[in-house]
Order: structure tokens, then sequence, then C-alpha cells
């Protein structure tokens, strides 16, 4: 089977340790940024500083630049996430069978266990894969994060959209896509709060295989430059939001045990072995 | 050279429906190397009707009666000669290409048994379950969605009996088809899928090899979808899944889980139909409030077969040992 994947290049942050987690396994990473460096609500990005960490791990050549014109502050942000996926996944589909989207701060923490998934769905007839993220909120101490669980502290998988899809698939909105999806899950029973408990669990895999998503593990000052350029930069940008991740980080404790108190945003306290984390 | 096919199909009172089944058959543009009918009533309407009408048919009768598919599909299965059997439904009709399909991923010596898609007619059951098709999931379910065409062949765990062969030498070396699945005889096809599948056999599904599934009515008496159904199909399974997998295995005690919990559906519904309003206002018609326990008498059965099954699981798995036909992974 011969995988290529894409990334979009805006965030240094675990960027060096996402690729790394799959480099050895693909053929090809095509690597689309913005050509004037401004993120789609129009917010700077350091992108050159993300392509100097990306040019010292290519060591067989197979990153390849695809820079474009995607920042478009008039539009919504997802629509021009979806822009820009959509051309970076056109160019990986050329001489691929599948390709893999993962954002540049999903850690593969099991790369065979993933592979031989993408190998299943493929086996199986779908066209995407749907792989577990455990979403990391924040880290409290070295090798200490709190982490989204359900609202009694069980894991809890994260799909953002089809961590692979066959080349040549359209997508929806952002990552995802509208096509027969091959599902792994942390449990024999779905785990994804957006989904029904009886939704369709193809194959399961342990929380030390999912994909490690450091998702808001960043340093204050990131995290308020993450908010300005993200997709979901109207959602993040609420009132309380940024404060709320400040002081449950503060006390990260007293986040879990009020979990179940709340009617969302339930979180986990969870040792996670470093690397691939570390200080944001 | 293309492997030499033999075509069983079983039957229990449908004369119409084995009429055109095999009327089909005859118009396949590579004809089968032989035709098999096992027919279990009692009455010989059918039995009359093949000896006349189709003379080159092997014809058998099995005395068991209703409810013993899988035990028809052995005495057919022990009298054919070809490389490759296949089984169709008496319900089920061939498109002229549907044998050339079937045969086709046998090219691949590591493929055990090849199944075919069944259109039953629905709009859209084409798109339907697309990489969900023939599935044993982690929880114990298993998914059909054999009417899905998925543009290529996909690998399964099972295959619908509707529309299914085998490779000869293959379900010889698994001692043949186990009986043991009464009632509507659900199961009995993925527990002859799934004891392949545990030998690491690949089993294939095609969408080109094409019936045409009409779904004659049961003749065993009530709807298809009635309490009775239900209750073999949690009976059945059950029995599949210990006889495939044994006492311990997961999958046993996550189809009991998963069982418990699809109930609350039941009492849902049951709920809904007994408040006072719709959802869009309107007052619900008292006989409808009335009536609305009546939906977890459906409950009742599931559960009733759920139990059941754990009896008749034990019964057939010592029946497995005794004959020789135990599934080898199945020892917890």
């Amino acid at each position: 089977m011969r995988l290529t994947a894409y990334v979009l290049v805006a965030d240094p942050s675990f960027l060096g340790t996402s690729l790394r987690s799959y480099y050895a396994h693909v053929d090809r990473i095509v690597l689309s940024y913005d050509e004037t460096a401004t993120s789609w609500t129009g917010t700077p990005l350091p992108v050159d500083e993300c392509l100097a960490v990306i040019d010292e791990l290519d060591v067989d050549g197979k990153c390849v630049r695809a820079p474009g014109r995607y920042a478009r502050p008039a539009e919504a942000p997802l629509d021009s996430e979806t822009l820009q996926r959509q051309a970076a996944l056109d160019l990986a589909s050329e001489d691929a069978d599948w390709v893999l989207q993962l954002d540049t701060d999903e850690v593969v923490l099991d790369p065979a266990t993933f592979l031989g998934a993408v190998r299943r769905a493929e086996g199986a007839g779908a066209s995407g894969l749907d792989y577990p993220s455990r979403w990391l909120y924040s880290r409290v101490a070295p090798g200490r994060y709190l982490e989204a669980s359900s609202r009694w502290g069980r894991p809890s998988a994260s799909y953002p959209g089809p961590l692979a899809v066959r080349a040549g698939t359209r997508l929806a909105h952002a990552r995802q896509a509208d096509v027969p999806l091959y599902r792994v899950d942390l449990a024999p029973w779905s785990t994804d709060p957006a989904r029904r408990h009886d939704a369709i669990v193809h194959e399961v895999v342990d929380p030390e295989s999912a994909v490690l998503h450091f998702s808001w593990v960043r340093r204050p000052e990131a995290m308020r430059q993450k908010f300005g350029w993200s997709g979901h930069t109207a959602h993040y940008s609420r009132p309380g939001v940024y404060e709320s991740w400040v002081e449950r980080t503060r006390h990260p404790r007293r986040a879990a045990l009020t979990s179940p108190l709340r009617r969302e945003d339930w979180y986990r306290l969870v040792t996670v072995p470093e690397p691939p984390g570390g200080e944001p | 050279m293309s492997p030499t096919v033999s075509v069983v199909v079983v039957t229990y009172g449908r004369p119409d429906s084995v009429r055109e089944c095999l009327e089909h058959l005859e118009r396949l543009q590579t004809p089968p190397l032989e035709v098999v009918v096992v027919d279990a009533t009692p009455e010989d309407t059918t039995r009359r009707l093949v000896r006349e009408r189709f003379p080159e048919v092997r014809l058998l009768h099995s005395t068991l009666g209703r409810g013993t598919t899988p035990e028809s599909r052995q005495m057919g299965f022990a009298v054919t000669r070809g490389d490759v059997v296949a089984f169709i439904d008496d319900d089920a009709y061939v498109d002229p290409d549907w044998l050339d399909e079937l045969v086709a991923p046998y090219a691949d010596p590591d493929v055990v048994a090849v199944g075919g898609r069944a259109d039953n007619g629905i709009p859209g059951e084409e798109s339907e379950g697309l990489g969900q098709i023939g599935r044993l999931l982690p929880d114990g379910r298993l998914t059909g969605n054999f009417a899905a065409d998925p543009g290529r062949a996909v690998e399964v765990d099972h295959l619908l009996g509707a529309n299914m062969s085998f490779r000869r030498t293959s379900l010889d070396a698994i001692g043949g088809i186990r009986g043991g699945y009464p009632g509507t005889c659900l199961c009995e096809e993925s527990d002859i899928s799934l004891r392949l599948r545990a030998t690491g056999g690949k089993l294939v599904f095609t969408p080109r090899a094409v019936v045409r599934h009409v779904a004659a009515p049961y003749g065993i008496g009530g709807k298809r979808f009635d309490r009775r159904y239900l209750y073999y199909l949690r009976r059945n399974h059950v029995v599949m899944l210990v006889r495939n997998f044994g006492w311990r295995s997961p999958f046993v005690r996550r189809y009991a889980r998963t069982t418990l919990h699809q109930q609350t559906d039941y009492v849902h519904t049951a709920i809904d139909r007994f408040r006072a309003h719709k959802p869009d206002g309107t007052p619900r018609a008292t006989r409808v409030r009335v009536l609305a326990p009546v939906v977890l008498t459906r409950s009742v059965a599931e559960l009733a077969g759920l139990v059941a099954g754990v009896p008749a699981a034990a019964v057939a798995r010592r029946r497995d040992v005794r004959d020789g036909v135990a599934t080898p992974s199945a020892s917890g």
C-alpha cells in the first residue's frame, strides 16, 4: 500500500515529534502553508520556524513544500481550512493509495497498530479511518496531563475527522469526509461523546496505541496565539474559555474531581510518558 | 483453469420460489457442474415439480422437517463434486454472470469462501453500510449490509446464506456444515464462515455476484420479524459465539452486555407511546397508549433467547466435540 501524508504548517508546538512518529512509514509528506505566513483569520503564523524544524528532520527528502494563498479573513475559518486541506490532500493523493491527515500536534504512539488499521480499513472497503485520539487539555507537571474523558473518568476517544483517507477523497468540512469509515475505538462500545453508545466499532485498541493529541498543551502565550489563528477561533474566543484553561491547569486535581458535577468539559488526570510529550 | 461449481439450493415449502430459482440457474452464462435441491418439506409438491420440470437437477429429500437449513446444506454438500460449492436460497434468483463473478476471487489460493450481493429491491440499499459489510464486531454483534455495493471485492468475517460459496477442500477440512441452529436458522451461515476464518482462511464479498433476493415468506408461520425471530436471533447468536470462541471469549460476555443495553430502546419506545401527546403536540390515540407496554414483549422474547442460548450452547459444544467438528480456537 502506497502511503503519503499532508500537514498544514503553522504551529511549531510538537511539530517535529508528530512528523517523526510516522515519517518512516510514508513515501511523501506534502507541506501546505500560506505563502504570506498569514492564518485563515489574518493573524501572523511562524511558518519559517516550522519549516526549519521540518528541514532538520527530513533526512530522506520526503517533504514537499506546497505554498499557497489561504489567508481569507473575510471567510469562515473552517471553510478556509477545508479549502487548504483539500488542496494538500489532492497533491498528496498523487501516486498514493491512502493519505494520512494528522495535525502537527498529533503523535502516532503505535505506528504498527495505526498502519495495520489503515490496511484493515482498505480490506473492509472503507474509504476513511476513524482512529481514536486522546485529547490532552493541559500539561500540569512533567508527565502529568489533564485528558478529556467520560463524565466518570473513563477513557474517551476524540475524532476530529478520519486520520487517514483513501487517495482522491473529497473533504466535506475540515478533515471530515462523507465516506464509509472504518472505526477504531478504545472500547467495544463507542466512547465518542458525539456518537451513540451502540455506534459500530470495527476494532479496539488500547489507549497506549491511540494517537496523542496535544491539542491545548501549550504555554499561555502560545494558547492565546492558537485561539487567534485556529479554525475554531469563534468558539475559543468565548468569555471564560481561556480563563478556565488557566484555572484548571493550576488546579488539575480539582478539575478532575469536579468533572462529574459539570454538564460538559470532563477531564481525568493521567500520566503520559515523556517523550513524546514534554515542555510545550 | 476455472474451478468447477456445484450449486446447492435448500428449501422448505416454497415450490414457486424453487421453480423460479432453478429457471434462473438455467440461464447462467456458464452452467455449473451440477445443481442439487434439498427439500425438507413433508409434502412432495416441490419434489414433484423438480422431478418433472428440472430432471437434470439432483433431488434430495430431508426428513428432518422445518428449521433444519444447516442440516439440509450438509446433506447437499455431501453429494456434490465441484471444486467450489455454492449455496443460494430458494428465493434468491441469480444474475446470468453470477457464477463467473463468484468464482473469480478463488484465483487467490488464500480465499476459502466467496459471497455475493443480495439485491433486495430496496432503494438506496447499495450505499447502505459500505465499510461495514459482513463484520464480526468487538461487541459480539454481526453486521450484514450484503446489499451494499462497495465497487470492489472486500474482505469479510462472515457471508450471507442466500448467496455464498466455499472451496470444497476448506469445507471438508473443518468437517462440513454443523447443525443446531433451529427456528429461523439464524447464524447457521455465519457459523460456517467463522469456523473457516478460524483456520486462517480469507473470506471475500464480491458485489458483482448478484442474486435478486425476494425474501419469500417463511414456511414456519409468523412474519419475518415477529417475536419468534427475535428469540432465535439471540439464542442462535449466543450458540454461534460460544461454539466458535468458547465460554471465556470476550465476545460472549460483550454480546450479553450489548443485548441488555439494547433493551433500553424498547423501554424508551414504550414510554414514548404512553405519553398523552406526540412530539409535534398532537394528542395520541388512547388505543396506542393502552397498548404501549406490548412492545416490551419483544424485549421479553430477546432476553428469553439470550438465556436459552446458554444451555443450547453447552449442548452444541458437547455435540461438536463428539462429532469432531469443534472449532479449534473455542477451547475456553
